[in-house]
C-alpha cells in the first residue's frame, strides 16, 4: 500500500521510482510567529493528477506559492524537474515549463483575452511571433473562448475568467500544470468541463497539481493526493490506496442494544474463531448515504467475502442485522476522519463505550 | 466549452533562455500596457492638448494686447495727429497712446518671440517640467500599482519572469516613455516655433552648433527629470503595493517641492538672515538638484533653461545636482528591488 504519513516520501516508496516532477523537502513557512506550512514533504510524479487537499487555511495556497517562487520558504527546499530552486536562473528555467493559476486568475482588465494571453507568453519568455499567436488562438479554441477573444477581460463572466486562466496555463505546452481551486466560480456544467479538461491533460501525459477543498471533485480526477491540515501533511498517496483503508462491511441495526450485542459477539469471535476480523466501530450515517431502519451502523473491518460468515456468527447468537452492505469509502470520509478525527457517536448512542476491537497485529 | 485538449496543432513556441531577450520583451510589454491603458491615452491627450491650450492662451494674450492698444487711443488727452509723420502741435500734452503702444508692442514681441523657435522649446520645457511631471507620476504610479491591484505581478512571477526582470523592464520602459514624452513635446514646441511664432512676427535666429548641443542636453535633462519622478512613483507604488500610494505619494512630493519648499526656505531665510545658509535646505531634495542640472546644461547660448530652471535659490552646482539626482534614482531602484525581493507575493 502506498499510503504515507508525513514522513519523507522517498523513504517509504518501494519499487522503481518514476520520474519526479516536483519534490519538496521539509518545506516550512511561518508568517511571523504563525506557522502556515510545517516540514512538508511532497512528491509529484510525471503523469500524476495530484490533489492537494485541506480545509481553508490549511496551507494549500501557501504551498503552491512556495513552489512557484511567489512566497519564500522559511525553511526547506523545492525541487522542480529534479533541480533545486535555489536562484532566479533555476526558478526561471523551471517555471517556463509550468503553467499555473494561483488563487484567482489575474489578468489586465482593459486588455482582451487574446492580449492577456500574449502577456502570459511574454512573461514566460516566449517570442510574440506567429507561432505564439497561433498557439494563443489554439488554446482559446480549446477553452471555448475563441468567439470572445477580442472582448476586454473585464467584460468576461467569472466562468470565462476561469477558462482564460486555464488557457493561460495551457499556453506554453507545460509539463506541469498547477491549478489552485480550478472550479471556483464555475457553474456545475463548467465544473464538469474542467474535470474533463484535467482528464484530457492527464491522458496527454501532462502532470497536474491541483488544490481544492471540493473532495468529490478531487476523487473524480486525482490519481494521488496529499492532505494538509494546519500546514501539516496528514497523508499522501494514491487515492485508491488511501480509500482501501476505509472499505469495510456495514451492518445496519434498528436498535442500539442490537448493535452493542453484535459488537460484543464479533469481539469474542475475533479472539477465537474469526481471526480475520480486524476490528469494529460504530459509525454515523453520512448525509445522503444509506441509512438503515433505526439508523444504527456498525462498521466491520474484514474482507468483503467474509460477509456471510459475519452474518452466520451473529445469527448463531440470535443477533440479526437489518441489512448488510459493502461500505464504499469516499475521500470525503477519509478526509474528515483525518482532519476532524473519527466521527463521534450520535447523541442517541447507547450509554457506555461502544465495543471496539483493536486491529489485529 | 471545451473541444478537447489535444496535442498542439501548431509548432510549440519555445521560451527564450536569454535573460536580456526576455527582459526586452517585458519592456515592450510595459510600453504596450502604457499605450493600451485608457489612462495612458487620456494623459497623452492632456499633455498635448494642454500644451496647445497654453499656446492658444498666449495667442489670445497677443491679440488681447493688440486690442487694448487700439482702445487706449481714445484716452489720449490731445487729439492725435492725423499722420504720424506730422509733429505734435507745440505746447500740447504728450499723447499717452504713444507709450501704451510701445509697451503693448513690446509685450506682443515677447509673446511672439516665446512662440518662435528656439524659445518655443523653452516654453515646451517649462510646461513639461510642470504638467509633464504630474502626468508621468500618474502614469507610473498607475502602471506599477495596477500590477499589484490586478494581481498580474503574481501572474508574471509564476510564469518565469524574475523580480529583477520585472523591475528592470519597468525602469527601462519609464526611460523610454520619458524620452519619448519630452521629445514629442519638444517637437511640438518646434512645430509651433517655426510656424506660429513667425506668423506673429517672431524671428528665428541662426542656431550656432553649440546651440544644437544645448537643445540635445535640454531634451535629455528634461527626460531625466521626468524619469526621476517616475521612479519616485514606482518606488512608492511598490512600497504601498497600490496605485494610490504611487500617484498620491509622488504628486504630494512634487507639490511639496514646488509649493511648500520655496515657502519654507523663504521663511527660514527671513527668520535667520540671507547669509544663514538656510537656502541650502533645498540641496537635499531631488527636484532642485534636477533644476540645477537643467540650468547648467541649457544656460547658453540659447538659454533654454537657464533663465529660471535653477529656481529662486541658486545653491546647487550642476555637477553636484547631477550626482545627487543619480544617487536618488539609484536609491529608488535599489529600494524598490529590495522590497520586491524580500516580500512574499500574496493577494
Amino acid at each position: 500500500m502506498e499510503v504515507q504519513s508525513a514522513q519523507p516520501v522517498a523513504a517509504t516508496e518501494t519499487g522503481p521510482a518514476p520520474a519526479v516532477v516536483l519534490r519538496t523537502e521539509q518545506l516550512t513557512k511561518h508568517f511571523g510567529s504563525l506557522p502556515a506550512v510545517s516540514n512538508l514533504n511532497l512528491e509529484v510524479r510525471r503523469g500524476d493528477v495530484f490533489g492537494l487537499l485541506g480545509p481553508n487555511g490549511s496551507g494549500k495556497t501557501t504551498t503552491l506559492g512556495m513552489i512557484l517562487g511567489l512566497i519564500w520558504p522559511t525553511a526547506g527546499r523545492v525541487f522542480l524537474f529534479g533541480n533545486p530552486m535555489t536562484d532566479d536562473r533555476a526558478r526561471r528555467a523551471a517555471l517556463q515549463r509550468i503553467g499555473a493559476i494561483v488563487e484567482q486568475p489575474a489578468f489586465y482588465p482593459y486588455l482582451t483575452g487574446r492580449e492577456n494571453l500574449l502577456g502570459v507568453a511574454t512573461f514566460a519568455g516566449l517570442p510574440t511571433d506567429a507561432i505564439t499567436r497561433a498557439r494563443i488562438d489554439e488554446v482559446l479554441v480549446q477553452v471555448g473562448l475563441a468567439s470572445r477573444a477580442r472582448d476586454a477581460y473585464n467584460k468576461y463572466s467569472l466562468g470565462m475568467k476561469q477558462r482564460l486562466g486555464i488557457a493561460a496555463a495551457l499556453l506554453t505546452n507545460p509539463e506541469l500544470i498547477v491549478l489552485d481551486e480550478p472550479t471556483n466560480g464555475l457553474d456545475p456544467a463548467g465544473m464538469v468541463e474542467v474535470r474533463a479538461l484535467i482528464g484530457q491533460l492527464a491522458q496527454r501525459g501532462i502532470t497536474v497539481l491541483l488544490s481544492s477543498h471540493l473532495l468529490h471533485e478531487v476523487q473524480q480526477v486525482c490519481t494521488r493526493v496529499a492532505i494538509l491540515k494546519q500546514g501539516v501533511l496528514l497523508a499522501q498517496g494514491a487515492v485508491a490506496d488511501l480509500l482501501a483503508s476505509q472499505i469495510g462491511i456495514q451492518l445496519g441495526f434498528s436498535q442500539p442494544e442490537l448493535l452493542q450485542k453484535a459488537a460484543s459477539v464479533l469481539q469474542e469471535a475475533a479472539k477465537t474463531t474469526a481471526p480475520w476480523l480486524r476490528g469494529t466501530r460504530y459509525i454515523q450515517p453520512e448525509p445522503g448515504a444509506w441509512v438503515p431502519p433505526g439508523g444504527w451502523l456498525l462498521l466491520v473491518d474484514a474482507p468483503l467475502e467474509r460477509a456471510p460468515d459475519i452474518n452466520a456468527l451473529l445469527g448463531a447468537q440470535g443477533v440479526y442485522a437489518a441489512e448488510i452492505r459493502r461500505r464504499e469509502a469516499s475521500l470525503e470520509q477519509f478526509f474528515l476522519a483525518l482532519t476532524a478525527g473519527q466521527p463521534q457517536p450520535a447523541p442517541r448512542a447507547p450509554t457506555g463505550a461502544v465495543p471496539h476491537i483493536a486491529p489485529q497485529e | 466549452m471545451t473541444p478537447g485538449i489535444t496535442q498542439p496543432n501548431t509548432a510549440a513556441p519555445v521560451a527564450s533562455g536569454d535573460w536580456l531577450a526576455h527582459t526586452w520583451r517585458l519592456v515592450s510589454w510595459n510600453l504596450r500596457l502604457a499605450r493600451r491603458r485608457l489612462m495612458g491615452k487620456i494623459l497623452l491627450s492632456m499633455l498635448v492638448v494642454g500644451f496647445l491650450g497654453l499656446v492658444g492662451i498666449l495667442v489670445l494674450g497677443y491679440e488681447f494686447t493688440s486690442a487694448t492698444t487700439t482702445s487706449s487711443t481714445t484716452f489720449c488727452a490731445t487729439p492725435a495727429p492725423a499722420s504720424s509723420d506730422q509733429p505734435p502741435p507745440s505746447g500740447s500734452q504728450p499723447c499717452t497712446t504713444t507709450s501704451t503702444t510701445t509697451a503693448a508692442s513690446q509685450g506682443q514681441q515677447e509673446i511672439a518671440q516665446l512662440l518662435t523657435f528656439p524659445d518655443a522649446l523653452m516654453l515646451a520645457g517649462s510646461y513639461l517640467t510642470f504638467m509633464g511631471l504630474i502626468l508621468i507620476c500618474v502614469l507610473a504610479g498607475a502602471q506599477v500599482g495596477n500590477e499589484y491591484g490586478n494581481g498580474t505581478h503574481r501572474l508574471a512571477l509564476s510564469r518565469g519572469a524574475s523580480r529583477a526582470q520585472l523591475l528592470v523592464a519597468q525602469v527601462i520602459a519609464f526611460v523610454i516613455l520619458a524620452l519619448a514624452a519630452s521629445l514629442g513635446l519638444l517637437i511640438l514646441g518646434t512645430l509651433v516655433g517655426v510656424s506660429l511664432g513667425p506668423l506673429l512676427g517672431g524671428n528665428i535666429p541662426a542656431i550656432p552648433a553649440d546651440g544644437w548641443v544645448e537643445m540635445l542636453g535640454f531634451w535629455l535633462v528634461l527626460a531625466f527629470k521626468l524619469f526621476a519622478y517616475a521612479l519616485i512613483a514606482l518606488f512608492l507604488a511598490t512600497a504601498g503595493r497600490s496605485t494610490a500610494a504611487g500617484i498620491a505619494g509622488s504628486l504630494g512630493y512634487f507639490l511639496f517641492e514646488t509649493v511648500a519648499l520655496p515657502i519654507i526656505i523663504s521663511i527660514a531665510l527671513a527668520l535667520s538672515g540671507l547669509q544663514s545658509g538656510a537656502a541650502h535646505i533645498q540641496d537635499v531634495f531631488i527636484g532642485p538638484n534636477l533644476n540645477a542640472v537643467l540650468a547648467g546644461v541649457s544656460g547658453s547660448p540659447l538659454d533654454l533653461g537657464g533663465r529660471n530652471a535653477g529656481g529662486p535659490f541658486d545653491t546647487i552646482a550642476p555637477f553636484q545636482g547631477l550626482v545627487v539626482s543619480i544617487l536618488y534614482c539609484l536609491a529608488f531602484i535599489g529600494l524598490s528591488y529590495w522590497m520586491m525581493r524580500s516580500r512574499d507575493v500574496t493577494h
